[in-house]
């Protein structure tokens, strides 16, 4: 018999087969080990986000969501104005977004909802919150206080609401779709 | 002799649910304990009163959470602390007992504040009342030591409405 694989032939391994085997071996064990890495990091992150949705959701019962809107409108000196107002409904980080609305935007924050007056449309975000909570772009149409304070009322003569500046509901739907703008997306809502 | 048949049917009977009664100095009387969720939301340390001649216990209970919500200097923290109450009916064997159980947890949230000392307060802020209950098993140590226990225990509060919930505890029987 003069099989390849018969040990009869007298045919033996060469030693690079014996170091491609070993090599194998080695990159075999290396998957297991990856793939268990793999299975843990996905399970320690499936059970952090468990507890942290259960303690959101007690949190949540216990009284701790509020709703809380910051309006770029309105914009305190040297901030510059934007033609929306976003709201987050249900979190329980009020009082952070409304110290980031504050100092990041100069804008003004306050408890509930944006207010409903001459909003053209908003995008809801499709983005998830750790704590579960709602967010909403509420763009405005601000013809009347361009009118009332021009153009360039922004910092530096700059123009006085930043871009975009919807005019009409297509052009909110468009900002809703823009994936620059929103980054895992947005649908299209009305008050 | 009918007498002494008797005894040794019943010696010779399964062991049935046996309530403790008063006087069993074998079960304990006292039992503290922490419980994860739970009647206290989110956790609780309870002292628990067991009354062994009416298979009951009467429990009560306080959690407290401070955190700081916002990053930014001046602002103030949030407060929730909860104060399960429970009566609980135990039933079943000396040691694996039923618990079935009714009560109240009184709630508090304080809202955080943020930086200008703005507090944003949801509709659950202040003092508030959540009835609530208990399905469960409990481990009773025949003699007092580690009790642990873990159910179903659902709130219901106006206007959060009803919260399926559950918890686990374990602690110390003596």
């Amino acid at each position: 018999m003069s099989g390849i694989f018969g040990s009869r032939s007298g045919w033996t391994w060469p030693a690079a087969m014996g170091l491609l085997y070993s090599s194998r071996v080695r990159h075999r064990h290396a998957a297991r080990v990856l793939a268990l890495l793999v299975l843990l990091t996905a399970s320690a992150s499936a059970a952090c986000n468990a507890i942290t949705s259960v303690i959101v959701t007690g949190a949540d019962y216990g009284g701790a969501s509020a709703d809380a809107h910051c309006d770029r409108r309105d914009v305190a000196d040297g901030g510059q104005a934007s033609a929306f107002c976003q709201e987050v409904v249900a979190t329980i980080a009020a009082s952070q977004f409304s110290d980031d609305c504050r100092h990041k935007f100069q804008a003004t924050t306050g408890a509930g909802l944006c207010p409903r007056a001459r909003i053209i449309a908003g995008c809801k975000l499709d983005k998830k919150s750790d704590d579960g909570s709602e967010v909403w772009d509420w763009y405005y149409d601000v013809s009347d206080l361009l009118a009332e304070a021009g153009t360039d009322a922004g910092p530096d003569g700059g123009p006085t609401f930043a871009a975009p500046v919807p005019r009409d509901v297509t052009a909110v739907a468009a900002l809703c779709a823009d994936r620059t703008r929103y980054e895992e997306g947005a649908e299209l809502a009305f008050p | 002799m009918p007498l002494s048949i008797a005894a040794d049917v019943a010696a010779a009977a399964p062991a049935a649910p046996a309530p403790p009664t008063e006087g069993d100095d074998a079960n304990a009387r006292d039992a503290v304990y922490f419980e994860g969720l739970g009647n206290g939301i989110l956790y609780s340390v309870n002292y628990e009163r067991f009354l062994p001649r009416y298979n009951l216990g009467l429990r009560g209970g306080a959690s407290f959470i401070t955190y700081k919500v916002s990053s930014a200097s001046g602002s103030g923290n949030l407060t929730f602390a909860t104060w399960p109450l429970v009566v609980s009916y135990y039933w079943g064997l000396p040691r694996h007992k039923l618990q079935l159980g009714l009560g109240a947890t009184i709630l508090y949230f304080d809202a955080s504040s943020d930086s200008t000392g703005t507090k944003i307060e949801g509709a659950g802020t202040g003092f508030g009342v959540a009835a609530t209950a208990v399905i469960g098993y409990r481990y009773m140590p025949k003699n007092g030591g580690f009790t642990f226990g873990a159910g179903f225990t659902p709130l219901l509060r106006d206007p959060k409405g009803f919260l399926a919930w559950g918890g686990a505890n374990a602690g110390f029987a003596f």
